[in-house]
């Protein structure tokens, strides 16, 4: 595996010579608010209303064109349930965008989406773009928290903001675009150091010890 | 609790002692290395039923002849001393009458007031005429999982569970193994502050299915919470809710119990091995060998096939148990991962191999119809080893692709040569054969009038589930078993190499069994190659 391949096969070849650019992002928040519902809906445009808990992690990719930059987005779709969350800065680590999602019928799930926020903040990469996403905003007549207090605490923490709904499609592609274009795409470098800072006490094994762009953002 | 003999181990290993993690993975089973093969039979166990005070209580095939009035057998286990107390033997029959039969009234003189009160009542009926339940609770009795029933609205009757299996064993000598009441048979395990319950009024199951069933839940707990996490918890808070830590695994107990009902591989504790030519295989073999023997941190490569085994790659000095392949089954069949996903990481734990650990799956669907599946086992939670992993699975589909062996596969579902009709005895309708070097099986396809109905094929596989359990009984060292019945003819015999259920046509002569048994032992020692899995390649770790 090298970056190289990897840029190359969302390079596609068949594009004119636009860059492509390789993200990560992770998706956060409680079980059951709709965060593989807005995966689904993103990669695939579809909705089931029956989707299924996530078990562990599933790992998906995306490619959306921002002006002349194709950008894959890798995913990592977490699963909310408890006994998964030590498991969560595995994700998060190497991650240059993070969409913290909460459900808006439901305060709970608002507060849990505030201490991944904290969490992020302390511990994630200090340049991670994080997006707060109140989902199911097709639910507003059982609405639970509210636009303005959610809003309120988003710029507080300087995130960007945005009420989705997978069921609906509302601002989903929005939500992953303004991601996108929030992200620096020209930094290769920087970018690339920054990896290797995040990676140490990560990699235990020996294997890849030639990879240094493996999980930045590849440029070219 | 730490005496309490695993069943797989005792069907596998001369060991009969609590398994431990190190010791375990040289002893256990070498599937795919008959070099390394246990030669001891595995009815090599220790006279450890002391107590059994009705013999033979599932008669072959009077159909619970019970006579309105509950029988009771009790099947107490000493382990370290077969010693017994006789009259721990009458008061144990005593609490046992009394409690059941509030649990079960036979519809005779019993009082239902009571369950009235214990029981919302939404649930009687319905829950009540369900022919298996299973019950697992904490020793404190609060409630775990049920398959029938929101586990929570058991709670009274759980406590009851929980006292009946405490009463029993308060002096830390005795041990409730089951009970039986009429029709019901009650099976108990209790192990590592679990007690696990099955009730069942199935009539063809036995008492052994039930603890074997129950030994597969248990597992299923494991690999999901690691047995030191139930030590630490448990020995902190005894009260814990230990839901917390299942919370969304409920349906992977619910699926190990439904595939329980027909998958032979789990009766057998084998692998369900995918048949296949050896040549197709040793590809197979080779691409996933190469590609993952540089990725220092995988242990195991499986290649599954309709859920079957098609590969596995280990390193030289460990294996992998057939238990544990079944949990990593479960998991990929009891959850519906959407097509667009391109892998799942998911931390699994694999009590056989480390019952302390927890080791991490990569879990990636080959081809279009989601029959193919790669599993990529280490030891290391990385994220960017998952990724590392994706690229070394993009490799292998396409080397796969481009050897068009998913076609192959594909085909190999339609083989003929493996049909029932080339052993040519036309009274011979059915075979299982397990080969006891390998830890592999295989099932022939159905005759007729078989092939027709689901449901006598499962009546076969129920037949088959009892006598695998009569000829793995301690208490009698029966090596064949030949049953002529009423529709059909079965017979069973077991020797150290290999095992054999088959069905005949209910009129067949013993001449004839004899000659189809020697022919099926030819067709099967000639196509060993294609149906087992054998000399895979090894890491070299
Ligand atoms: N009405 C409505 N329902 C939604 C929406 N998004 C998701 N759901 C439903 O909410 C339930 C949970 O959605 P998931 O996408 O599985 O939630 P999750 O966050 O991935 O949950 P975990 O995998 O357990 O962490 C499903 O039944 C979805 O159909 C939405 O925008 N509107
Ligand atoms: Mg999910």
């Amino acid at each position: 595996m090298s970056s190289q391949t990897r840029s190359g096969s969302g390079g596609g070849g068949t594009a004119s010579a636009s860059r492509t650019c390789q993200f990560k992002l992770v998706l956060l928040g409680e079980s059951s608010v709709g965060k593989s519902s807005l995966v689904l809906r993103f990669v695939k445009g579809q909705f089931h209303e029956f989707q299924e808990s996530t078990i562990g992690a599933a790992f998906l990719t995306q490619t959306v064109q921002i002006d002349d930059t194709t950008v894959k987005f890798e995913i990592w779709d977490t699963a909310g349930q408890e006994r998964y969350h030590s498991l969560a800065p595995m994700y998060y680590r190497g991650a240059q965008a993070a969409i913290v999602v909460y459900d808006i019928s439901n305060k709970e799930s608002f507060h849990k989406a505030q201490t991944w926020v904290k969490e992020l903040q302390r511990q994630a990469s200090p340049n991670i773009v994080i997006a707060l996403a109140g989902n199911k905003l097709d639910l507003a007549n059982k609405r639970a928290v509210s636009y303005e207090e959610a809003k309120q605490y988003a710029d507080e923490h300087s995130l960007l903001f945005m009420e989705t709904s997978a069921k609906t499609a509302a601002n989903v592609m929005d939500i992953f675009t303004s991601i996108a274009k929030k992200l620096p795409k020209s930094d290769v470098n920087e970018q690339a150091s920054r990896q290797s800072q995040n990676r140490s006490g990560v990699n235990v094994g020996g294997a890849n010890q030639n990879q240094q762009g493996t999980s930045g953002c590849a440029c070219k | 609790m730490s005496n309490t003999p695993n069943k797989f181990d005792q069907l596998s290993t001369n060991s009969d002692t609590e398994f431990k993690a190190e010791s375990n993975d040289e002893n256990f089973i070498p599937i795919y290395d008959s070099l390394h093969s246990n030669n001891q039979s595995p009815l090599l166990h220790n006279f450890d039923q002391v107590l059994q005070l009705e013999e033979d209580y599932d008669e072959t095939e009077s159909k619970s002849s019970a006579s309105g009035e509950p029988k009771f057998v009790l099947n107490q286990r000493e382990f370290d001393e077969n010693e017994l107390n006789v009259e721990t033997k009458s008061d144990l029959t005593e609490i046992n009458e009394k409690n059941s039969s509030q649990i079960f009234s036979d519809a005779e003189d019993q009082d239902t007031q009571n369950e009235e009160v214990d029981l919302p009542v939404e649930q009687n009926d319905e829950w009540r005429s369900q022919s298996k339940h299973v019950f697992i609770l904490s020793e404190s009795g609060k409630p775990i999982y049920s398959l029938h029933g929101n586990e929570v609205k058991l709670i009274a009757f759980m406590g009851l569970l929980q006292a009946l299996m405490s009463i029993i064993e308060c002096d830390n000598e005795n041990k409730l193994n089951f009970v039986v009441a009429g029709d019901h048979k009650i099976a108990f395990l209790h192990r590592s502050h679990l007690i696990l319950v099955c009730v069942s009024s199935e009539p063809d199951k036995c008492v052994e299915q039930l603890e074997l069933e129950l030994n597969y839940c248990y597992n299923q707990i494991i690999s999901v919470v690691t047995l030191s996490l139930i030590e630490k918890i448990f020995s902190r808070s005894h009260n814990y809710d230990l839901r917390n830590k299942l919370t969304g695994t409920e349906k992977l107990l619910t699926n190990m119990i439904h595939r329980l009902k027909s998958d032979y591989g789990m009766l057998l504790n084998c692998v369900n091995s995918y048949p296949l030519q050896f040549e197709t295989r040793d590809q197979v073999s080779r691409i996933i060998a190469q590609q993952i023997t540089p990725i220092r941190s995988v242990l195991f490569g499986l290649l599954l096939f309709d859920n079957r085994l098609v590969s596995l790659i280990r390193p030289k000095s460990r294996n992998i148990h057939p238990v544990d392949v079944h949990l990593l089954v479960n998991v990929i069949t009891g959850f519906d991962t959407p097509k667009s996903v391109e892998f799942t990481w998911y931390p699994i734990c694999l009590p056989n191999f480390d019952k302390n650990g927890i080791m991490y799956a990569y879990i990636s669907h080959l081809d279009e119809s989601c029959k193919t599946c790669l599993i990529l086992l280490t030891g290391m939670c990385d994220e960017e080893q998952s990724i590392e992993l994706n690229e070394c699975r993009k490799r292998i589909q396409q080397k796969m692709q481009t050897q068009n062996i998913f076609q192959i596969m594909n085909l190999k579902l339609k083989d003929n040569s493996l049909k029932l009709d080339q052993i040519g005895v036309s009274e011979l309708k059915h075979f299982l054969f397990k080969d006891n070097k390998v830890f592999q099986y295989f099932v022939s396809d159905y005759g007729l009038p078989y092939s027709q109905s689901l449901e006598e094929q499962q009546r076969i596989f129920d037949m088959y589930q009892k006598l695998y359990h009569k000829l793995h009984n301690k208490t009698n060292s029966l090596r064949i078993i030949y049953m002529q019945k009423k529709y059909e003819t079965i017979l069973g015999w077991q020797t150290s190499n290999f095992e054999i259920y088959a069905t005949f046509s209910p009129l067949v002569t013993k001449d004839i069994t004899i000659n189809a048994i020697n022919k099926l032992l030819e067709f099967t020692q000639k196509n060993k190659s294609k149906i087992f899995l054998s000399s895979m390649p090894t890491l070299p770790r």
